[in-house]
């Protein structure tokens, strides 16, 4: 197990104590949409939130992410608590928000210009993010021009630029093909593999979980519960090879059947 | 021109092959767009010729439909007045309009910030918006008397609603997830509306920009209608008076022509102030009720 020691301060870790979200729509149509989840995440840590449409995972990232109030419940990162938006992480949703009117490069480096820091300074990260997911050379080119998974693979790298502790991720390849998936995976397996962040990942794709995930959180569908935390103790690095591990099937066999038997599958 | 840039394995020379096709495709589109202006132009240009002649064959009395060629000689026979009169409508329908932006942008801005100021404000507005400008005009004139100040009043509340409505709906497009990831950079709201909100808004509110100022232009011209001693509407007015048809057709002309150097100055202040594929996306237009 990964523990702080470990890894200094680079990585961070992530606290839940008994986090609800309630939407109130008055009388009985109240709606629960995570009901106390408790849950810790390690430092450095690739942890997927799994669970059907509707049960809440995209809810308790945005508490994570101190987007969304808790309506009850403390969420805390590096043992500070979080009570509006945290400024030291880098978040990718499903839609790619990049900006249409600036280039790849300047999408990327949009966090640098937010913050206050040096362009100049980050140009050189921005630039080797973008090589590390094969798009180099579309640092000039515009977000019209790229295809979807390009799109997506932008904002990741906007996502890691300013060198976060901490990597939130809500279905980011949810909106792509099947095969782009499979390299997005692959691409992100790399891309934190070689860094120290820690990884939340929502995701209803129980393959992407179990393959890059050391641990997986499977939610009930609503109101949002934490059913299982399951460990994933395939080897590292996770490659193609892994998907034809028997392990691996066993894994993800075994989370069908979890979902199976909560009447989602 | 737009087409997607192939992703996975592009080695250097393909990529480096697409700008070239992309050259040629710059000079074929540019040669073509060519042609088809100057097929437009002939168009227009037979038609003004099928006009004359018509009016020649069927012998058109000139009270009731003027040739081209005695519109462009009352034109160029009277430039004097044409042009003291059309500087004035033109100053009043600038000042309106500018005024007309400002406002209108400043509404837009507050009305996305607050929806109580929303709920507020949008019904006054589409209120103000039914009364005819012809209904309003004597009203204005009243208030600000005969002089161009009442012409640029009521230029500026034709441009307004089509500014506000375009402003409104510009600032909406922004997707939730772009703010939430700004928030979560630690970006302050004025960083989110400068960096983000008017950019994204910036093709509508240029949309209104357009439909504003043409509306201003009609705006101005009932004001001189109603009351005025100067302008071009009221160069129209006299003319219909004195039976002049043909004057009031050149007059009609020369606040068309007004109208639409108007409206390609806007384009051309967008042209210069927006990226290249902000004003890709196109515009979605809102008319205002015409008077």
């Amino acid at each position: 197990m990964q523990t702080q020691q470990d890894y200094g301060m680079l990585a961070a870790s992530v606290r839940l104590d008994e986090v609800s979200r309630l939407y109130k729509r008055g009388g009985n149509s109240d709606l629960l949409a995570v009901d106390r989840v408790s849950l810790e995440v390690f430092p450095a840590e690739f942890c997927s939130v799994l669970g059907p449409s509707g049960c809440g995972k995209s809810t308790l990232l945005m508490m994570i992410a101190g987007l969304y109030p808790t309506s009850s419940g403390r969420v805390f990162i590096n043992d500070t608590l979080v009570n509006g938006p945290y400024t030291e992480l880098g978040i990718v949703f499903q839609r790619d928000v990049l900006l249409d009117w600036r280039t790849v490069l300047d999408n990327v480096l949009l966090p640098i210009e937010v913050k206050g820091l040096s362009k100049a300074r980050y140009r050189e990260r921005a630039l080797e993010l973008l090589n590390m997911v094969g798009l180099g050379e579309f640092a000039g080119a515009y977000p019209e021009q790229l295809s979807g998974g390009m799109r997506q693979r932008v904002a990741i790298c906007r996502a890691l630029v300013h060198d976060p502790p901490l990597l939130l991720m809500d279905e980011p390849f949810g909106a792509l093909d099947a095969l782009t998936r499979e390299k997005l995976n692959l691409d992100l397996m790399r891309l934190t593999t070689e860094s120290n962040k820690t990884m939340i990942f929502v995701t209803h794709s129980i393959d992407e979980a179990v393959l890059m995930s050391d641990r997986i959180v499977i939610m009930s569908p609503r109101p949002g519960k934490v059913t299982q935390v399951l460990e994933v103790d395939l080897p590292k690095p996770r490659t193609l090879e892994t998907r034809a591990d028997p392990h691996f099937h066993a894994l993800v066999h075994k989370i069908r059947e979890a979902f199976h038997s909560m009447g989602i599958i | 021109m737009k087409g997607k840039m192939r992703q996975g394995r592009t080695s250097q020379t393909e990529f480096e092959q697409e700008p070239t096709k992309e050259k040629r495709n710059n000079q074929d589109t540019r040669k073509h767009s060519l042609r088809t202006n100057a097929l437009l132009l002939g168009i227009y240009f037979a038609m003004l010729v099928v006009w004359e002649m018509a009016n020649r064959l069927f012998h058109v009395p000139a009270y009731l439909l003027p040739p081209p060629s005695a519109i462009a000689r009352s034109i160029v026979e009277n430039p004097g007045q044409l042009l003291g009169n059309f500087i004035t409508t033109l100053q009043e329908v600038l000042v309106g309009f500018c005024i007309g932006v400002v406002v209108s942008l400043a509404l837009g801005a507050l009305i996305v910030s607050i929806s109580f100021f929303e709920r507020l404000i949008y019904p006054a507005l589409v209120a103000f918006q039914a009364i005819p400008k012809v209904a309003l005009a004597p009203i204005l004139v009243v208030w600000f008397g005969f002089g161009p100040t009442s012409k640029i009043m009521l230029g500026f509340v034709s441009a307004m609603f089509p500014i506000v409505v375009n402003t409104v709906i510009g600032l909406k497009q922004t997707h939730p997830e772009m703010i939430y990831l700004m928030r979560s950079l630690g970006a302050s709201s004025l960083q989110i509306f400068l960096k983000i909100r008017l950019l994204t808004a910036a093709p509508y509110i240029f949309g209104g920009f357009k439909v504003g100022i043409t509306l201003a232009v009609v705006g101005a011209v009932v004001g001189e209608f109603i009351a005025a001693n100067s302008g071009l509407g009221y160069m129209l007015l006299v003319a219909n008076n004195s039976f002049k048809i043909t004057e009031m057709f050149s007059v009609v002309v020369i606040l068309s022509l007004m109208s639409i150097g108007l409206y390609y100055l806007i384009e051309l202040i967008e042209v210069i102030l927006l990226p290249k594929p902000l004003r890709r996306k196109g515009n979605t237009l809102e008319t205002g009720a015409k008077t």
